[in-house]
């Protein structure tokens, strides 16, 4: 009686986890079939390398060019301004930090930052940067009257330091989880062969550790090409470059950072009909192209995983 | 006493640790002469790690420990180092294998040059020759010789722990501590090691720690019975086993504790 009981249970929870499996697959499949039936007719070498029109109004003729750079711009800045904060603070907190209040208090405020919703970052990045202190990150803007300017505070630097931030206290949990995943026995192992505490951490802590940050990174990158946000707030709604044009050379490159542009995701929206531009095929032409861009992160993180990992290091020696 | 400390590798004077309010040794003394294999035996828990990780100060980064009492390896109170680079100096004359092999996940070579890439600019030919030297000092560069370059995690349990053996020699470390080195390992590969470490004490003094008794027995000069971080009886291997001279000992010896 009781061993049926049994054998009914397992075989109700194997049909359940199976059928909540193939919905599951379902939906993904559902999901990327529809962005690849409109958006495929809508990709061609020209739709990358064409610049959106003016105005979404009359996107149909455009390409998207400048938001996908403004994409990869936006990637690479805010991990470039993240990374090395995040490793040291986990560093830091691993290895050199003692067990106290402080540690306590910076452990909780990172765990709390990492909940907080993007677009709350992105109000306050609005607040701070509009400040005149920061007016080099964008651009001055003369309020008429008290003769004081404001910053416009909006921009791709603008829009990166704030990527930034909102990805720190993330990636900065994952550097420490694969710091703190680092056997034991090789730093026990290493300090008795006489090696000093920063050799210890840099060689072996942080090399064991490759692995898990490169993950780490990779997922930080993602959140920066998904994230929405903060492209509206941080670096403003237009579609083209709007500094001193041709924006792409590089004696322009400086005015391009500290002016505004778009994004993949921002460039969704307003084609979308949500937004001005009505065209589902466009949207989902820069849909098709964004999900390309981020399984090539991963592939690329996957692969930078397995040449670096701890499983078959080889070295120069 | 003081004389005889004198010729000890490794001199222990009431020594007694703890970690945060929790006494792990009590009031330990015991002197290990040079060139010989001194073995640690005692039921788990009873302290023989935190004995052996107080000879190399490697029990400063456990936040929660505190000693009382002395000890001196070469004539020098460990303890009494207190910068940094004089704990280091301690460490790179005093070689460490542990229970679980813990060769680094990069190359055999690698791993080997490490303890030297840390302090000295050795050339590359000087050091190609000190590898191999130590390789076979370690019985372990015939099945490694052609594998030098690969990654150290593929070797067996048996060959990383003699690719660790091997890397403590590079820094030709007067004293070595063994933490149950072979507890892990098949007897095939526990065998080998036991040979290696009689080859290895004719010019070096090393203390082991072990849960086998038999191994005690094989390898050791000198025997030293610890129980709930106290040492109860050390003396010669041979007399320690044929004649017992407490209760718990010969309780211990005969598998009763
Ligand atoms: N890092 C540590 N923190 C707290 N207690 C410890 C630590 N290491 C060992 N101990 C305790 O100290 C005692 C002795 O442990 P140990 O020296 O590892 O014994 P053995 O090696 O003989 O098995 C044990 O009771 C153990 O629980
Ligand atoms: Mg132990």
């Amino acid at each position: 009686m009781k061993g049926r009981d049994h054998r009914l249970d397992s075989a109700l929870g194997i049909a359940y986890s199976w059928i909540s499996m193939l919905l599951m697959a379902a939906v993904c499949l559902f999901i990327l079939v529809t962005v690849a039936r409109y958006g495929a007719g809508k990709l061609s070498l020209e739709f990358l390398i064409t610049e959106p029109g003016a105005s979404a109004v009359d996107i149909e003729g455009g390409g998207i060019l400048t938001p996908l750079i403004g994409t990869v711009l936006l990637t690479m800045l805010g991990m470039l301004a993240a990374l090395p904060f995040s490793l040291a603070t986990a560093v830091y907190i691993c290895f050199y930090a003692r067990p106290g209040a402080l540690l306590t208090l910076v452990e909780t405020a990172v765990d709390i930052l990492a909940g907080v919703p993007t677009v709350v970052i992105a109000l306050f990045s609005l607040s701070i940067f509009v400040l005149p202190q920061f007016g080099f990150l964008s651009a001055m803007i003369e309020t008429d009257g008290d003769g004081g300017g404001m910053a416009y505070g909006r921009s791709f630097l603008v829009c990166a330091v704030t990527m930034a931030i909102m990805i720190l206290p993330f990636v900065t949990k994952s550097i420490i989880e694969s710091l703190r995943s680092v056997p034991g026995s090789y730093i026990d192992g290493a300090f008795a062969l006489g090696a000093g505490k920063w050799r210890v951490v840099a060689q072996i802590a942080l090399r064991c550790a490759r692995p898990g940050i490169v993950t780490g990174t990779v997922l930080g990158m993602g959140r920066i090409v998904g994230d929405t946000a903060i492209v509206w707030f941080a670096l403003g709604g237009t579609l083209r470059m709007t500094g001193v044009q041709p924006w792409y050379m590089p004696e322009n490159w400086i005015s391009t950072l500290r002016n505004t542009g778009s994004t993949l995701t921002t460039y969704i929206y307003y084609t979308s009909p949500a937004g001005e531009g009505n065209s589902f095929d466009t949207a989902f032409g820069a849909s098709l192209v964004l999900i390309g861009m981020i399984i090539l992160l991963n592939a690329a993180a996957a692969l930078v995983g397995r040449a670096w990992g701890g499983g078959n290091g080889q070295d120069a020696g | 006493m003081d004389s005889e400390a004198g010729r000890a590798a490794v001199s222990v004077r009431g020594f007694s640790a703890y970690y945060g309010g929790k006494e792990a040794l009590r009031d330990v003394s015991l002197d290990v002469p040079e060139n010989c294999v001194y073995a640690l035996i005692g039921p788990s828990g009873c302290g023989k790690t935190t004995l052996l990780r107080s000879i190399n100060r490697l029990n400063d980064f456990v936040p929660s420990f505190s000693r009382e009492g002395e000890i001196y390896v070469g004539g020098t109170e460990v303890f009494s180092l207190s910068d940094r680079r004089g704990t280091e100096r301690l460490r790179r004359g005093i070689g460490m294998v542990f229970q679980q092999p813990n060769p680094l996940p990069i190359s055999v070579r690698g791993n080997m040059a490490l303890p030297l890439a840390e302090h000295f600019r050795v050339p590359r030919a000087e050091m190609d020759a000190r590898i191999v030297d130590r390789m076979k000092q370690g019985a372990i560069y015939d099945e490694l010789k052609d594998k030098l370059r690969s990654s150290a995690l593929a070797l067996s349990g048996g060959q990383q722990q003699r690719l660790c053996i091997a890397r403590a020699l590079m820094l030709d470390p007067p004293l070595m501590l063994f933490d149950e080195p072979c507890s892990a390992l098949d007897p095939i590969a526990t065998y080998a090691i036991e040979d290696l470490l009689s080859s290895l004490k004719r010019d070096r003094t090393i203390v082991i720690v072990t849960h086998n008794m038999e191994q005690a027995r094989r390898v050791a000069d000198y025997t030293a019975f610890f129980y709930l971080g106290k040492l109860v009886e050390h003396g010669p291997t041979e007399r320690i086993f044929s004649q017992p001279g407490s209760r718990l000992l010969s309780d211990y010896i005969t598998g009763r504790v």
